[in-house]
């Protein structure tokens, strides 16, 4: 049997959620059934689209699907094939080492891989620091990159993993990294925390909201103190990003002025999209190391 | 003695915990270069210098740790961790 999946350029996330859960695989899907992704109605296509989708092929692939594709017009398949987007559920294609891109903006498609966190992060910020911030320090590229891969690792539980993708736009003066997993969700996370510590449960816009908290943890292994999403909201702060988290029933907009609003979503999200918008204009100039001083503390 | 292959995931941070806890055990003063290492994920943070605050205090940081080869918002970063976690410590 083959299962259409028919891509559409939908911007508004709740509407986006609804189509990944609408089109998720069916009850019925059979080892050796085909997915035929079809790009034929759409135009264009953002990070956020393309890691979430990614995540939903993986989905019918890891239940044995063959997956093919329908081409879009000529520049949308001119860029998923840069960013081999098209080749990760090809037999034999390695999934699990760092990609060199074929367009200068855009990092190619990344599957997130415990082993490879150091090495996406800090390839990620070397490239950019190399072809177009010379000079300029990317280490809060990298340790964004760091905490979301580590969170998706640590925390979601997901079977698909996750899959990144990090664009630049010259334009916007503006670097924007989608990731996406299929997991549990940020609040259903935490409410397994919660509802044993304190036996009760949060709605899940009170459960993200306090995943942002400073020592809020899901204590998902031994040694985690509750840091890692207020760190990510730190560095995006920093270089007076944005910041977009939709899990579960939960939306977080941390927009430019500064403030922090969350939502209830109408659609459930499978998992956690997360979208980071660092200004590039920004960028601290690069530091020297001091090698003839010693740090007390 | 390059202890650490990475700064990012729990497991880099448990390696350098191991190592300073080793020389702090012994008496020893750690001078811990920095040299060519890249941002500190938290994950790292919590299984090293989390779990040295946690297992032999900030008087034993502040007497035994020192950092060489360093840049300053590294050193910034792990002295403002010591301080939010301070009161698990």
């Amino acid at each position: 049997m083959v299962y259409r999946l028919l891509v559409g350029s939908i911007s508004n996330y709740d509407s986006w959620a609804n189509y990944l859960v609408n089109n998720r695989p069916p009850p019925n899907f059979r080892k050796g059934d085909s997915l035929l992704v079809d790009f034929s109605c759409t135009w264009f296509l953002e990070p956020f689209h393309l890691v979430s989708l990614a995540c939903l092929i993986e989905e019918y692939y890891l239940q044995g699907a063959r997956v093919s594709f329908e081409s879009g017009g000529f520049a949308l398949q001119k860029y998923l094939t840069n960013i081999e987007f098209y080749n990760y559920w090809e037999p034999g294609f390695d999934r699990h080492t760092f990609t060199h891109t074929m367009i200068n903006t855009t990092l190619c498609l990344w599957k997130v891989s415990s082993g490879l966190i150091d090495s996406y992060a800090n390839q990620a910020r070397e490239y950019f620091e190399r072809n177009f911030f010379f000079g300029k320090d990317l280490e809060a590229l990298s340790i964004t990159l760091k905490e979301v891969f580590n969170n998706i690792y640590d925390h979601s539980n997901s079977p698909v993993e996750g899959y990144v993708l990090t664009q630049y736009y010259p334009n916007k003066k503006e670097i924007v990294t989608s990731i996406c997993d299929f997991g549990l969700g940020i609040p259903t996370k935490l409410n397994e925390m919660w509802v044993e510590s304190k036996g009760v449960k949060l709605s899940d816009t009170q459960a993200l909201r306090a995943a942002f908290m400073r020592k809020v943890s899901s204590k998902s292994t031994p040694r985690n103190r509750g840091m890692g999403l207020s760190y990510l909201l730190t560095n995006v702060r920093v270089l007076r990003g944005s910041l977009r988290v939709f899990s579960n029933n939960a939306f977080l907009l941390h927009d430019m002025s500064n403030e922090l609003h969350i939502y209830k979503s109408n659609q459930c999200f499978p998992g956690t999209l997360i979208n980071i918008n660092l200004k590039t204009e920004n960028l601290p100039q690069m530091e020297e190391e001091i090698e003839d001083q010693e740090f007390y503390f | 003695m390059n202890c650490v292959h990475g700064t990012s995931t729990n497991n880099d941070g448990f390696g350098l915990f191991i190592e300073i806890s080793k020389a702090f055990t012994a008496g020893d003063i750690v001078k811990l270069s920095l040299e060519g290492s890249t941002s500190m994920s938290s994950s790292f943070l919590n299984s090293s210098f989390g779990e040295l605050a946690e297992k032999f205090g900030m008087d034993k940081i502040k007497n035994q740790l020192r950092l060489v080869d360093f840049k300053p918002s590294q050193a910034g970063q792990i002295k403002k961790y010591l301080e939010v976690i301070g009161d698990h410590a």
